[in-house]
């Protein structure tokens, strides 16, 4: 694999990440977590004049920006009308780059000619499409409202408006999914030749549909073996076919990675707008409010409160640079992490290095930490020994 | 003055030779609350708008679980049907097998016990062992034979069973359901006429037993008092012949039931005394009190101060918590002089009190409480025995803690306590008691038939034996027939070593127990075989082995960590994927670290379930 994206995003430390969160779905997919779900019309209509107003009152108003990601929820349920709303907000409230990514999440349902030519004439350039499976009974064990058929239609009407940018979005490790059924999945993709593959292992979280018919053991979770089966072949199947793994979950052809995405993983900057979106700028990371009812109230009076807030400094702000960029395929540079936070990080963290390299999951080659392959499928654990807590008991 | 005690309203003091002090002996469930609620209700004692079920069960856990775990006393105004006026004082005894001592002071206060028998279950275990306390003490026995409103009721077996096992008259016993309030009045009748009434000398030295006490925060320690000579009054200088201590007293009282202040407490009365008395251990349950001034030559008989015989380690699952579990353990033993804790400290666990118990109820009760009344999550290692270790040089130790057990080679002689078990058990379950009694290294002592159908079993068990499940598993293996009770028998030799569990070749001090040797390999392999179950998986191999110092004699593995689920990452919301993993690590703190590998509650507990093997 080559190095991916990260050259690109380089030239870009200056400007920012703009998300724009339209929460709006048809309906609500059991294992989805994320703040979204069905509005009503009134709420609708609140809802995207406060995301506007949030837009162009931004503290930060004038600052220069390189990508801009709609994501959601459903943003390509949005009419053309009121997504060029939104699009110009961003436009006319940041310096936009000429040569900036927008990118913008379509379930396969909602994709039309006339919607997609709006999107294209608004400036995006990058389409997401939410695909899952392409197994019509994954699918309705998902929730998702649409066809494998569908799905492969509203690609090729991306294509045809003339997108040359196009990411699918996949799941794997779902109830009742065999290996066979991943990789047919794996393989329809690759046939359709995108840009860009996103493949999520599905989390069972607890308040959704899923997490309880789980814990009512009506939902057999896959095993550890299958779920570990299924990534390693998904890795193997993507770098046969040319495609780079730039990140843990996310594969690209060469030059294709998203930058918006690996803004993410690289310690960058990035502004969400909406509910519960989430930033990170000067230092400290927040969330907006997850309550409907406060975000309309703090857009129309100036100020959003926040869900969380965290200022990161020192040996907590290293961590989560160092978390983040062991997702990546390039990993991190040791040296410049070291040379920026003014320590030793291989001897800050000694201990994890010795473990983590003796168990052959990462490996330290020219001043870069990066994960194996080993070390890739067990990602959370072997991240999470950089995150700073206190060490649960001293012993003695 | 403390709200808990009602102003002195001093009543014209009924002759000595109209007062009774007596008791309620019975077997578990048999009875006896409701019927000390019944004498309360029939003389007056309680409003009936004041009454809750059982009122001399105070605490919220003794209601729970249905046992009574302190004492208490109260005084009652009974008429007989002769139209005498007649102060009962009725001392409430403990219930179960762990309080024995507690039991038979409370039975020296008296001169007479109300035996109560279920009139369908029969003569128990705790009914032998109680009747033979109250036997010892020279009480006078009135058999009740109580629930004969229940449809499975055979009050004429019990009487049988009653004259064969206890060798009390059939002719004594009175028929009584407590529940529906039948039969109530005669047994009040019967104190007064076959109990006797109260001796003693007022014009002697005082001497009075403390049969019980409770911390009152305002107060001190508030003692219940049983007065053999002499009397007490306040502003009278006291001193507690065992302990030493002296003290003024402040004020004494009677129970009416709520406590109520009087001017004094003379010969052959039951009630209390507060003497501004901060900590229980000066005033330990049995020790005489006497006057400073003119102290009797003698205390009274039977003082011991009980020692604890089960020990466990508790620990604070979340090791911020120290101060807490100290805090509550302190409070407890304001009302629990059987209660002892030292702090310890595991290379496993951290911070925690190496805690001592009556026995394993006891132990239990404590557990319980703490979790409750101090909202805490306690890790408890594996009960232990006192054992009594001669060394090569000659000396001896006490080792309460397997942690402390010395290097084999240095041992020349191990000896562990032994009990008398006394099972009661219908014939068909015989088999399955004896089976194991003998698995549990029990050596036969007695048979005898009690009644038609059951027999009384005697064995001479090591008490770590029975520590860990020994009653649930006769329960089990008899269907809930067997009753069991037993007494202290003293020290044996014994061949036993110590086992470790080692994780990752570190020895894990919290896991390690005494066994036999003959037993150490199945229960090594069963444990090890337990532990690679509740071991969450690791980014590394995790080995477990048990050992007998150096040599391994089980091992498993658990394997590496293969894959996780990588959660996704929405909107670069990093805070939430942070979140997540450290709820995932969160989860692992409220887990115990040896070296890198986390180890969960349950690896603790699979010690304890290790009497089944």
């Amino acid at each position: 694999m080559t190095d991916n994206g990260t050259a690109n995003r380089s030239l870009s430390s200056e400007g920012l990440g703009v998300y724009v969160h339209i929460p709006f779905c048809l309906q609500k997919c059991p294992y989805c977590d994320f703040v979204s779900g069905l509005f009503e019309q009134s709420a609708r209509l609140g809802y995207l004049a406060a995301l506007e107003r949030e837009i162009r009152q931004s503290a930060w108003a004038g600052r220069s920006v390189n990508t801009v990601y709609f994501g959601g929820g459903t943003p390509s349920e949005l009419s053309t009308d009121e997504l060029k709303v939104l699009a110009l907000a961003v436009r006319e409230t940041f310096a936009i780059d000429a040569a900036s990514e927008w990118s913008i999440e379509c379930n396969p349902e909602t994709v039309a000619p006339e919607s997609l030519e709006g999107m294209s004439r608004l400036g995006f350039n990058r389409i997401s499409l939410g695909i899952q499976s392409f197994q019509d009974r994954q699918l309705q064990l998902l929730g998702r409202a649409h066809t494998g058929e569908e799905s492969i239609r509203a690609y090729r009407l991306v294509r045809a408006a003339g997108f040359e940018n196009v990411n699918l979005d996949l799941i794997f490790s779902v109830p009742g999914q065999t290996l066979d059924h991943w990789k047919r999945d794996v393989d329809e993709a690759l046939a359709l030749a995108p840009e860009h593959l996103s493949l999520y292992g599905l989390t069972i979280e607890e308040g959704t549909g899923f997490g309880e018919r789980h814990s009512r053991g009506e939902l057999e979770a896959i095993d550890e073996e299958g779920t570990a089966e299924m990534y390693e072949v998904a890795l193997d199947l993507t770098l046969e076919s040319g495609f780079d793994q730039y990140e843990l979950s996310s594969f690209a052809r060469p030059g294709r990675a998203c930058l918006h995405n690996l803004g993410y993983w690289n310690y960058l900057r990035y502004l969400g707008f909406g509910i519960g979106a989430a930033s990170f700028l000067d230092g400290t990371r927040w969330t907006n409010t997850t309550v409907l009812r406060d975000y309309l109230r703090g857009a129309f009076s100036g100020e959003i409160c926040r869900a969380t807030e965290k200022r990161l400094q020192g040996k907590e702000a290293l961590g989560e640079e160092l978390m983040l960029g062991l997702h990546t395929q390039t990993g991190v540079s040791l040296g410049s992490l070291s040379v920026r936070y003014g320590c030793d990080v291989e001897q800050v963290y000694a201990d994890s290095f010795q473990l983590l390299t003796g168990q052959g999951l990462i490996e330290l080659e020219d001043d870069r930490a990066r994960l194996t392959r080993k070390g890739q499928l067990v990602a959370a654990e072997v991240c999470a020994e950089f995150l700073p807590i206190e060490e649960p008991i001293p012993l003695g | 003055m403390s709200l808990a005690i009602e102003g002195s309203q001093d009543e014209p003091q009924p002759d000595r030779s109209h007062t009774r002090n007596f008791c309620i002996i019975a077997h578990i469930d048999h009875g006896k609350s409701t019927l000390a609620d019944r004498f309360l209700q029939a003389t007056g004692a309680l409003d009936p708008r004041r009454m809750r079920d059982q009122v001399l069960d105070q605490m919220e856990l003794e209601r729970e679980r249905g046992i009574t775990i302190k004492m208490a006393a109260v005084r009652l105004h009974y008429r007989s049907r002769q139209g005498e006026g007649f102060e009962l004082n009725l001392i409430d005894t403990p219930g179960h097998v762990d309080f024995t001592y507690e039991v038979s002071r409370s039975l020296a206060a008296c001169e007479g016990a109300v035996l109560v028998v279920d009139a369908v279950q029969g003569v128990e275990a705790q009914t032998l062992a109680n009747v033979n306390l109250a036997l010892g003490s020279n009480l006078n026995i009135i058999p009740v034979i109580n629930k004969i409103d229940l449809p499975a009721a055979d009050p004429e077996r019990v009487k049988k069973e009653i004259a064969e096992t206890l060798l009390i008259d059939e002719s004594e016993c009175l028929l009584v359901s407590a529940k529906e309030g039948i039969g109530i009045e005669d047994v009040l009748e019967a104190v007064v006429a076959r109990v006797p009434a109260p001796g003693g000398e007022e014009a002697a030295p005082l001497r009075a037993m403390v049969f019980d006490s409770h911390f009152d925060p305002y107060l001190g320690i508030i003692a219940y008092v049983r007065v053999v000579d002499g009397a007490i009054q306040p502003g009278m200088r006291l001193r507690m012949m065992a302990s030493g201590r002296e003290a003024e007293v402040a004020g004494v009282g009677v129970f009416a039931p709520q406590m109520r202040a009087t001017s004094r407490l003379s010969a052959g009365q039951v009630g209390f005394l507060h003497a501004g008395i901060k900590s229980i251990g000066h005033c330990r349950v049995g020790d005489t009190v006497t006057g400073a001034s003119q102290p009797a030559g003698a205390p009274l008989a039977g003082y011991k101060q009980v020692k604890p015989m089960v020990f466990c380690g508790l620990y604070p699952v979340d090791s911020d918590r120290f101060a807490d579990l100290r805090e509550g353990l302190s409070r407890l033993q304001l009302n629990d002089a059987a209660l002892a804790y030292e702090p310890e400290t595991s290379a496993a666990l951290g911070f925690g009190f190496r805690c001592g118990f009556l026995g394993l109820l006891h132990s239990e009760i404590v557990q319980e409480r703490l979790e409750r009344e101090f909202d805490l999550d306690l890790i408890a290692t594996s009960p232990s025995v006192v054992y009594q270790l001669t060394l090569v040089d000659g000396t001896v130790a006490h080792i309460e803690n397997p942690t402390h057990w010395p290097e084999a080679g240095s041992i020349s002689k191990v000896e562990e306590p032994f009990i008398m078990a006394t099972i009661l058990v219908p014939n068909q379950y015989m088999g399955a008691c004896m089976e194991l009694c003998i698995d549990r290294r029990g050596t036969f002592s007695s048979m005898e038939s009690s009644g038609t159908n059951r027999v009384v079993l005697t064995y001479q068990l090591p008490l770590a034996e029975i520590l860990l499940d020994f009653f649930d598993t006769l329960k089990s293996r008899t269907r809930g027939y067997a009753s069991f009770d037993y007494d202290f028998l003293g020290y044996r030799e014994g061949k036993l070593v110590k086992l470790d569990i080692r994780i990752n070749s570190e020895p894990v001090d919290a896991l390690s127990f005494i066994t036999p040797r003959d037993r150490a390999f199945p229960r090594g392999k069963a444990l090890v075989a337990r532990l690679k179950a509740v071991l969450p998986r690791q980014l590394f191999e995790i080995r477990v082995q048990a050992s007998l110092g150096s040599r391994i004699i089980a091992a498993e593995r658990v394997s590496a960590l293969r894959k996780n689920v990588l959660a996704k990452c929405y909107g670069g919301d990093v805070t939430r994927k942070r979140k997540l993993m450290e709820k995932q690590r969160a989860g692992k703190k409220r887990m115990k670290a040896v070296g890198r590998v986390q180890i969960p509650q349950e690896a603790f507990l699979s010690v304890l379930r290790l009497g089944n093997d």
